[in-house]
């Protein structure tokens, strides 16, 4: 196998993944483009290193996760806060616009932003792109302990902000 | 599955215990069975990571091997040389085949390919002009005689 | 006796070479290396091309191929830089004004243009160099900047593959 036939079919494939991950990171959709489009440039450029990393798969993930991380940190003051009651539908919406579906999935996502970047992270490796711990975990250089009780706190986050509003 | 079942997969969920499995049971089991009011957003919550997933729009990706390294870079110089070489490519013809060829004697004998190749060397021509009006370039010189002349024809 | 000769005539020939050479001189002296490439064509030709039913051709091209009378070109696919330096001191260009000069730093392009006394160029010579190719062109005519400028600068001309 040469380096384009790999290129092209182990890591290419995986960049609906990485951009839904960096998303999940810098939520933001053109950063997670760039963020993406670098990490498959550094990816390539890098084929002769690909012998020794012992998960491929692990080690792009690791890459975007840094590089996302990195953005976010370059950008921190255009990305965040997201400033309170900024765009969040009032309490007072009845059960008409409730039934929005796509209304509901707007409640969803902000509050899945208002999660730690490492609550998020882990939420949307498992609940979205269903991996499992021990890959989170290679993914992400977190220990297995670490990603489950993320996890955890992640979704009774989420319960904690969904509930009332749901 | 029972509600106390149900409810147990969920605590499971919550504390981060269950596997893909279960989740999967889980994910399945809150689509048909009646759900409490408790966890009516957990539905929600899944039947939002399932749509993410399906309808998220990728952006259109280079893909880097596809595109031969520095590929790029040598389009945007190679359309100079894809001129002179054509140029040289039809002379090298022209010599080969016509050796004798004195320098006032015509290169091609038919009209049209005599009308093709003055017509790329206009074109070459102008690209060539337009470096003088290209701002990003330094160390242009005599622009106001080419500007003189370009602007008594717009007169 | 032979070397002597030799020399004689190389000294000859570079001082022949370093005098003012017309275009046509410059041509003439690289037409027979095959690593050049020349292209001549004559007015006779041009007023044939100008009877041509060039549809599918761009008709600013058109126009502007209708007031040219003659077209010289020599080009050569290495050393460029040599080439034009070689062609800026040799040439004759005393006559001509010249109209645009761009110097980066591996390229050269100078434009020379010869009034006609009205209000259009009856010559024009365009010289490129860089290090990968060398550019000599001389138009004659009735030549319009102003025509040429409308082309889209592209390298591809209209109809041809």
């Amino acid at each position: 196998m040469n380096y384009n036939q790999i290129f092209n079919e182990e890591v290419f494939p995986l960049r609906d993944k990485l951009y839904r991950f960096s998303q999940s990171i810098v939520r933001k959709n053109d950063i997670a483009e760039d963020v993406v489009q670098e990490v498959l440039i550094k990816v390539w450029d890098k084929r002769e290193d690909w012998k020794d990393w012992n998960n491929m798969n692990a080690m792009i993930f690791t890459i975007t996760k840094n590089l996302s991380l990195d953005k976010l940190k370059s950008k921190n003051n255009q990305l965040r806060p997201i400033p309170e009651g900024y765009d969040t539908p009032s309490e007072t919406r009845g059960p008409a616009q409730k039934a929005i579906a796509g209304d509901i999935h707007q409640i969803i996502k902000q509050s899945i932003e208002k999660l730690n970047d490492i609550q998020r992270m882990v939420i949307q490796l498992r609940d979205m792109e269903g991996y499992t711990y021990k890959e989170i975990s290679k993914m992400t250089d977190l220990t297995m302990a670490q990603v489950k009780v993320n996890l955890h706190r992640g979704r009774l986050e989420l319960r904690e902000l969904l509930q009332k509003q749901l | 599955m029972s509600r106390t079942d149900l409810i147990t997969l969920i605590d499971k969920y919550l504390n981060a215990e269950t596997s893909l499995e279960e989740e999967y049971t889980l994910k399945r089991e809150m689509m048909r069975s009646d759900v409490p009011e408790e966890y009516h957003y957990l539905k929600e919550v899944f039947s939002y990571f399932d749509a993410e997933k399906q309808h998220t729009e990728i952006p259109d990706f280079d893909n880097p091997a596809n595109s031969a390294s520095g590929q790029a870079r040598v389009i945007s110089f190679s359309w100079i040389y894809a001129a002179a070489s054509v140029v040289i490519l039809i002379g090298l013809f022209v010599f080969i085949n016509k050796n004798t060829n004195t320098f006032d004697e015509d290169t091609f004998q038919s009209p049209d390919i005599a009308a093709e190749n003055a017509a790329q060397a206009l074109e070459y021509f102008s690209y060539q002009m337009k470096k003088g009006t290209d701002p990003t370039l330094k160390n242009v010189k005599e622009l106001d005689n080419l500007n003189k002349y370009i602007a008594i024809f717009n007169q | 006796m032979r070397n002597i000769i030799l020399s004689t005539f190389l000294i000859l020939l570079f001082i022949t070479g370093a005098k003012s050479q017309s275009v046509n001189d410059f041509i003439t002296k690289y037409k027979d290396d095959p690593s050049f490439t020349v292209v001549n064509i004559s007015p006779k030709m041009f007023s044939l091309i100008s009877g041509l039913e060039a549809e599918d051709m761009d008709p600013d091209l058109k126009a502007a191929l209708q007031n040219i009378t003659g077209m010289k070109i020599l080009t050569k696919e290495s050393d460029g830089t040599k080439y034009f330096s070689e062609a800026i001191s040799s040439i004759e260009l005393n006559k001509m004004e010249e109209l645009m000069s761009v110097k980066e730093e591996n390229s050269n392009v100078r434009i020379f243009g010869k009034n006609n006394g009205k209000d259009a160029l009856s010559e024009v010579i365009l010289l490129t160099g860089d290090k990968e190719s060398f550019v000599l062109m001389q138009i004659t005519g009735a030549i319009s900047l102003q025509q040429l400028s409308k082309l889209s600068g592209t390298l591809t001309p209209p109809g041809s593959n």
